[in-house]
């Protein structure tokens, strides 16, 4: 009962055993050139194409099995056990199946979405400082524990309303795979934002006050606010607003992109400022940027309060099967093809039957993904709920769905554009209301989830227990029209209350 | 002949299979059913009452006094057709689960009152809230309950009670209804009732049918019946008025313009040496399905 939707992959408990995307690249690729030597050696002894290019075939099959066993049992790192998570859903990330049966990455039928976890705001992001700590790596370098101790000691003031324990579902675990050192990104879903005709009123430039070090550099974001609530990024592309700097300690690109010039006098502050429009109807947002000693930084990644969740399609279980079919078929062939002529002609209708069921399969593997859980009107489709993801809603009055997920925690390594924890699988999730799309912009969630967390934690250690399912599965609870009408006498009374429970 | 014409329908069904396939694969995705492979991630919470709208819909007979709901004056249950004027009740609404899976954490209940009778306009008491855990587990059934002063004006009213969850795999079960008026005969016993046409700028005309269902005592679990398939054992068919009763409705039936109320009368009198109580439903019908209804109990000491 703990788990509601099926999931085909396994995640490495000792890291240890864990090895990297690269390294099985490297070991897939052996297996394959193995695999044709070996089909170009059988080829030459017996001077015939179909034994040789059967055993290559059957070869690649395998090494095709083996990347998808690390797929499935290696690529994720457990952090601990399962994890729940109440928020929005803020985008969706569905399966992109195609008809090329050759793009491995298509056969990753999990559905995908980030949460934003509760009460965090959609434009809340780490401090970059943290963030860069966690770059990708040139070379493997184990996690230092003094970026969590000092975000952890800032996040009062960073973070006032978000939980550190919330905070630590999305932060690198230290002491579960620091010794790897990878790389860790986080989450980050660029929020388009709303159309409208409006024009904006008000421009935030985020982050609003950040000091930096001498040469380092900075990544701000502007965004524009319109009259109606709706809002649009503004930091770059070909709507960007223009960015300036007030002084030569700073300079700022058409991106804003900061970077503090490495002469500059130290503790020399700097005004940001990105202008959208001009003459009387511009507007305008600034951020203060504060050049202080210490080692250079470059601009890492953003991270939002994001936690990536999965519901898993069974793509590359399907792919492992029709490769071990696959791999069967072309064996059977070689074999064959030793025994002519009806042996080779088998073995060629063998071969041409294998190649039709790549063909076929693999765009059918690729459609059979996991369904969405959010609802028909989103860019997406689904069948579900009747609100929206926080990106796709097309007004500010657009219902949002919040949602409460529990799933497994884990480290996906191959997570693009490098790592970031996630609940993967999700176990359940269950909407637990709605709130419009302005409001969760201004930080407006209509209602504590917090504590609804809490409570559905607590309604989950029971229902989940084994012995809830032979309660439910009694006589006195087989009704399905109402407990009076089709229900029999069980133990519990039907009767009114005795007292009336008191109004809250 | 025969042959050739089962291989006709196999070229057929294959032809049909390829459309099938290739519609398929050009991205028609499959439709979502539980038999899918990965049938949609969505399990959903069921809160309901008894909801008389529901069941009849589903053609089940159904009684206005409403097992669901309650009334309290201070710590006593009481009758909902006794209530004194401007006096403080405490109502009480009893809610279930039918998910094994969902629970609703902060389930809003709406509260209502409305004049006694079919399709009259209602007033909000207000909104409550309550923790409703699944089927089978100890928050299942839940209670919202809500204070209530009655209006300053004597009067007969109906309550009315709306669960309003964020989300449900079945939206219609969610309005329960108390309409009850309990009286002891002067031979005949006399009750009326206001039945309103509050629902749009047509003319509503209303009939009425009569009947005299009551929930049926439920059999213990232990007891052998009790083991069959309950919902196909439910009757669909509500009993009749008894022999030797009497049931006069004036008028008969009503048109009745956008906005207006008319009064019913009804009389209803019991076969001479009757004692005990006895229950008689009225429900109002226009050509929508039903209005309302009211269940009148004739008590004979």
């Amino acid at each position: 009962m703990g788990n509601w939707y099926q999931s085909w992959t396994n995640c490495c408990t000792n890291v240890n055993s864990w090895f990297s995307d690269n390294s099985v690249n490297w070991y897939t690729a052996l297996i394959g050139v193995v695999g044709v030597l070996v089909g170009v050696g059988v080829g030459g002894v017996t001077a015939a194409l179909i034994p040789g290019a059967a055993t290559s075939l059957a070869i690649l099959c395998l090494a095709g099995v083996y990347y998808c066993n690390w797929w499935l049992n290696i690529r994720l790192i457990c952090l601990g056990g399962d994890r729940s998570a109440i928020g929005a859903i803020f985008n969706i990330e569905p399966p992109t199946p195609s008809l090329d049966f050759l793009n491995l990455g298509d056969y990753d039928t999990d559905y995908s979405f980030n949460l934003l976890i509760y009460p965090a705001l959609p434009l809340d992001m780490l401090p970059n400082w943290f963030v860069d700590n966690f770059s990708p790596p040139t070379s493997p370098t184990p996690w230092q524990l003094s970026p969590i101790t000092q975000l952890q000691a800032q996040w009062p003031t960073l973070f006032p309303f978000i939980s550190w324990d919330d905070a630590n579902l999305i932060l690198p675990q230290q002491g579960t795979m620091g010794s790897l050192g990878l790389g860790f990104t986080g989450q980050y879903a660029s929020s388009p934002g709303s159309s409208s005709a409006l024009p904006f009123v008000s421009i935030i430039v985020a982050p609003s006050d950040q000091s930096i070090t001498n040469g380092s550099t900075l990544q701000l974001k502007a965004t524009g606010y319109r009259a109606d609530g709706s809002y649009q990024d503004l930091t770059q592309g070909p709507n960007a607003a223009t960015w300036t700097s007030s002084g030569p300690a700073a300079t700022i690109s058409t991106g804003g992109l900061v970077t503090a010039t490495t002469n500059a006098s130290l503790n020399t502050t700097v005004f940001i400022t990105a202008t959208y429009g001009s003459g009387a109807a511009s507007v305008s947002g600034a951020a203060t940027v504060k050049v202080v000693t210490g080692t250079t930084v470059a601009a890492g990644p953003w991270e939002q309060i994001l936690i990536h969740c999965e519901i898993e399609g069974r793509g590359m279980e399907d792919l492992r099967t029709l490769l071990w079919a696959l791999f069967g078929t072309f064996t059977t062939a070689a074999v064959l093809s030793f025994f002519p002529p009806i042996g080779t002609a088998i073995s060629i209708f063998l071969l041409l039957l294998a190649l039709l069921a790549l063909l076929f399969g693999g765009p059918a593997i690729q459609n059979d993904d996991a369904g969405p859980p959010n609802p028909p009107g989103s860019p997406q489709g689904g069948d579900g709920w009747g609100g929206y993801a926080y990106v796709d809603a097309p007004t500010t009055g657009s219902l949002v769905d919040l949602v409460y997920v529990c799933g497994r925690w884990v480290f996906d390594s191959l997570h693009q554009p490098v790592g970031s924890n996630e609940l993967h699988p999700v176990h359940y999730i269950v909407k637990v209301g709605s709130v419009p799309m302005g409001g969760l912009t201004t930080g407006d969630w209509g209602i504590d989830l917090e504590s609804m967390k809490t409570k559905l934690d607590q309604q989950y250690s029971i229902i989940n227990m084994p012995s809830t399912v032979n309660i439910q599965s009694k006589p006195e609870n087989q009704w399905s029209l109402h407990p009076l009408i089709d229900g029999c006498q069980g133990q519990a009374s039907y009767a009114p209350p005795a007292t009336p429970p008191p109004p809250k | 002949m025969s042959l050739l014409k089962q291989f006709w329908e196999f070229l057929l069904k294959l032809l049909a299979f390829i459309v099938a396939l290739f519609r398929y694969l050009l991205g028609l995705k499959k439709r979502a059913r539980c038999a899918c492979p990965n049938p949609p991630p969505l399990k959903k919470p069921d809160p309901f009452l008894y909801c008389q709208y529901f069941l009849m819909a589903l053609g089940y007979p159904v009684t206005w006094d409403n097992p669901d709901i309650f009334v309290f004056e201070g710590l006593v249950l009481v009758d909902p057709h006794q209530l004194k004027a401007n006096t403080q009740y405490t109502v009480v609404a009893r809610v279930w689960n039918s998910s094994v899976f969902v629970p609703v954490i902060h389930l809003n209940v709406a509260f209502f009152y409305l004049s006694f009778g079919m399709g009259t306009q209602s007033h909000a008491i207000g909104t409550s809230w309550t923790d409703l855990g699944v089927k089978g587990l100890a928050d299942c059934p839940a209670y919202a309950s809500i204070y209530w002063t009655t209006p300053a004006t004597l009067g007969h009213y109906c309550i009315q009670v709306l669960l309003e969850p964020p989300d449900d795999s079945n939206w219609l079960n969610n309005l329960g209804q108390r309409n009850i008026f309990v009286t002891q005969p002067q031979s005949p016993a006399v009750f009326s009732f206001s039945v309103g046409n509050h629902v749009g700028p047509r003319v509503r005309n209303v009939r009425f049918t009569i009947d005299a269902y009551t929930i049926p005592p439920l059999l213990a679990c232990d007891d052998r019946r009790a083991g069959i398939d309950r919902t196909r054992a439910v009757s669909k068919v509500a009993p009749s008025v008894p022999e030797g009763w009497t049931v006069v409705l004036t008028p008969g039936s009503l048109q009745l313009a956008q906005g207006e109320e008319q009064q019913v009368q009804a009389e209803i009198t019991p076969p001479p040496g009757f004692s005990g109580s006895m229950p008689i439903n009225v429900t109002g019908w226009d050509a929508n399905g039903p209005v309302g209804g009211v269940t009148l109990t004739v008590e004979v000491p």
